[in-house]
C-alpha cells in the first residue's frame, strides 16, 4: 500500500509513515455468497452460501490461530461478507482476540441498524467499492442503482462512526472518473480514498487490463488529485494498491512537483514499507478455508486450514513457492535487482507475471517504467 | 498415526470453488521425498499440470490427484471447529 497523500504531504518521513502502515494483514473470504455480479471479480459463487463455507467453529478457531500468530488486521470479504449471518459474531470474536476488522463490501446492503450492529461488535472500518460515477459503477456492478444503494450504505457507515474508505479499482473504462468521484465522496464526508490496481486472475479479466501509458496516467492523476485536495482544504488520504512500480513513479512525481529535498524524505519512506508482500505480510484464506498467497492469486493454494492451522502453512518454507517469495532478490528477473527501485518494489507482483506469461519469475507485465526511469544502463537486462 | 489415544476426523468438505481443485505433490530430488506442496484449481488434469509445471521448475515428479478422490483423516486436536 502506497500512502500518496502522507508522502506528498508535509510530514513524509519514514516514521511517520511506518506508523501508518498497517500490519499483517490476512483477508478472509467469510462468503462465496453474492448479491451483485462484480464484472471483474469473480470470486463470488452465486446467490446462496457456496458449498463447504467455514463454520462459525472452524471461524472462531481460525481467528484464535490467527490472533495467537500475530496478525493485526483481518480483512473481511466475499463474495459479499454481509449475506453470512454469523458476520457480527465474527467480528465480535476477531475484536475481542485483538484484531482490527475491515469490512470489503460492495455497500449496497448497509442500513443503519446494520451498520450501528457492525458498530457494536467492534468492526474497525468499512471498505465500500465505488468503480465510477453512478451509470459506470451500476454497469461494473451489473445492477441499475447500485451506485446509488452504495452511498446510502456509506451514509449508514458514517452515521454509526465507522470510518469508511472508498476503493476505486481502475480499469481502462473508468479511469476519467477519479477526480469527481472523489469529489463529489469529499463532499459527503468520506476521507480515504483507495485506488486498486486490477489484478487478474481468469483470462478474460485481462481485457480490462490497462495500458502502460494510461496506468501512468491514472497514477499521476491519484498524486495530482491529491495535491489539488489538499489545496482546496479537503484533508482526503489517498491510497495506492496493487502494483508497487508506483513507489518508484510517486518517487519520480515528487522529485518533479515538491523539490529534492521532499523526494528523498520519500524515497526513505517507501522503502521503509518496503514493496511487494506477497508470501510475506499480506496472505489470503477462500471460503472453504484453502490459502492462498495474496487475494487475487485464487488458482493456487497452499494448503487448507481444515488440514493445518493458518500459522503452520504460513511457516512451512518446504513449499518451494513460499520458500523462494521470501528469497525473492535471487529469483526475480535481473531488470529488478538492477532496478533503482528495487528496495521500494521487489520485483512486482510475481503472480501478475505468472497469469500472463506462464512464468513466476519473469517481468511484471504491469511495470511500466522504463529503462531510462529505473536507471538501466544495460539494455540486454531489460529484456528479461 | 498408531497412537490409539487420537481420534481421527474425517474431513469431506469440498474445495474446488469455480473449477476442480487438484492436489499437487513434487519430488524434487530423485532420492528425496514426495512432498505435498499445496493445490490448483484448474477443470482439467492437463490445465492443473501446466499450473504445477509453471510453479515448481525443475521437479523429478509432480503428482496431481483430483480433491474429491483425498480421504482425509486428521487428529481432531488439529482439527479447527472441534475445540469449541
Ligand atoms: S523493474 Fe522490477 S523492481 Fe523496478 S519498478 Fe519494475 S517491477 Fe519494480
Amino acid at each position: 500500500m502506497i500512502p500518496v497523500s502522507t508522502l506528498l504531504g508535509d510530514d513524509a518521513d519514514a516514521a511517520t509513515v511506518g506508523s501508518r502502515q498497517r500490519g499483517a494483514t490476512v483477508v478472509w473470504h467469510v462468503t462465496g455468497a453474492t448479491n451483485l455480479e462484480c464484472s471483474y471479480r469473480r470470486i463470488g459463487a452465486g446467490p446462496g452460501p457456496a458449498d463447504g463455507e467455514l463454520t462459525t467453529a472452524e471461524g472462531q478457531d481460525l481467528i484464535d490461530d490467527l490472533a495467537a500468530y500475530g496478525v493485526d488486521v483481518l480483512r473481511l470479504a466475499g463474495g459479499e461478507p454481509l449475506l453470512r449471518d454469523d458476520l457480527d459474531d465474527l467480528i465480535d470474536y476477531a475484536t475481542d482476540a485483538g484484531l482490527e476488522t475491515v469490512l470489503e463490501t460492495n455497500g449496497t446492503l448497509l442500513t443503519e441498524d446494520r451498520a450501528a450492529a457492525l458498530e457494536s461488535a467492534g468492526l474497525t472500518e468499512v471498505a465500500v467499492a465505488v468503480d465510477g460515477l453512478d451509470e459506470r459503477h451500476d454497469e461494473i456492478w451489473g445492477q441499475e442503482g447500485a451506485f446509488d444503494d452504495a452511498l446510502d450504505g456509506i451514509a449508514a457507515v458514517q452515521a454509526a462512526d465507522v470510518p469508511v474508505t472508498v476503493r476505486f479499482t481502475i480499469t481502462d473504462e473508468n479511469a476519467g472518473d477519479m477526480e469527481e468521484v472523489v469529489d463529489l465522496l469529499a463532499l459527503e464526508g468520506v476521507a480515504r480514498f483507495e485506488f486498486a490496481h486490477l489484478e487478474y486472475d481468469e483470462e478474460d479479466v485481462m481485457d480490462f487490463e490497462v495500458d502502460h501509458e494510461a496506468q501512468r496516467r491514472a497514477v499521476r492523476r491519484v498524486c495530482d488529485l491529491t495535491l489539488d485536495a489538499h489545496e482546496r482544504g479537503h484533508e482526503v488520504e489517498t491510497l495506492l494498491t496493487g502494483n508497487y512500480a508506483d513507489a518508484g513513479y510517486v518517487y519520480q512525481y515528487a522529485r518533479e512537483e515538491l523539490g529534492e529535498d521532499r523526494a528523498a524524505a520519500v524515497r526513505d519512506a517507501l522503502e521503509a514499507i518496503g514493496g511487494d508482500a506477497a508470501g510475506e505480510a499480506i496472505a489470503d484464506i477462500d471460503y472453504q478455508g484453502n490459502v492462498h498467497l495474496t487475494p487475487d492469486w485464487q488458482r493456487y493454494s497452499l494448503g487448507n486450514v481444515r488440514d493445518r492451522p493458518f500459522s503452520a502453512i504460513w511457516e512451512d518454507e518446504s513449499n518451494p513457492v513460499l520458500r523462494k517469495l521470501r528469497d525473492r532478490e535471487e529469483h526475480v528477473p535481473d531488470r529488478c535487482p538492477n532496478c533503482d527501485y528495487y528496495s521500494m518494489c521487489r520485483g512486482g507482483s510475481r503472480h501478475r507475471a505468472l497469469a500472463a506469461t506462464g512464468d513466476l519469475w519473469a517481468r511484471d507485465p504491469q511495470c511500466y517504467l522504463t529503462d531510462e526511469e529505473i536507471g538501466l544502463d544495460d539494455p540486454s537486462v531489460s529484456a528479461d | 498415526m498408531t497412537d490409539d489415544a487420537n481420534t481421527f476426523e474425517e474431513g469431506d468438505q469440498p474445495r474446488g470453488r469455480a473449477s476442480r481443485e487438484w492436489e499437487v505433490f513434487v519430488r524434487a530430488d530423485i532420492d528425496g521425498p514426495l512432498t505435498h506442496v499445496g493445490s490448483v484449481t484448474a477443470e482439467e488434469r492437463d490445465g492443473a499440470r501446466e499450473q504445477a509445471g509453471a510453479l515448481f521448475e525443475d521437479p523429478v515428479a509432480i503428482w496431481l490427484c483430483p480433491d474429491e478422490a483425498v480421504f482425509r483423516y486428521t487428529d481432531d486436536a488439529h482439527t479447527p471447529g472441534e475445540s469449541a
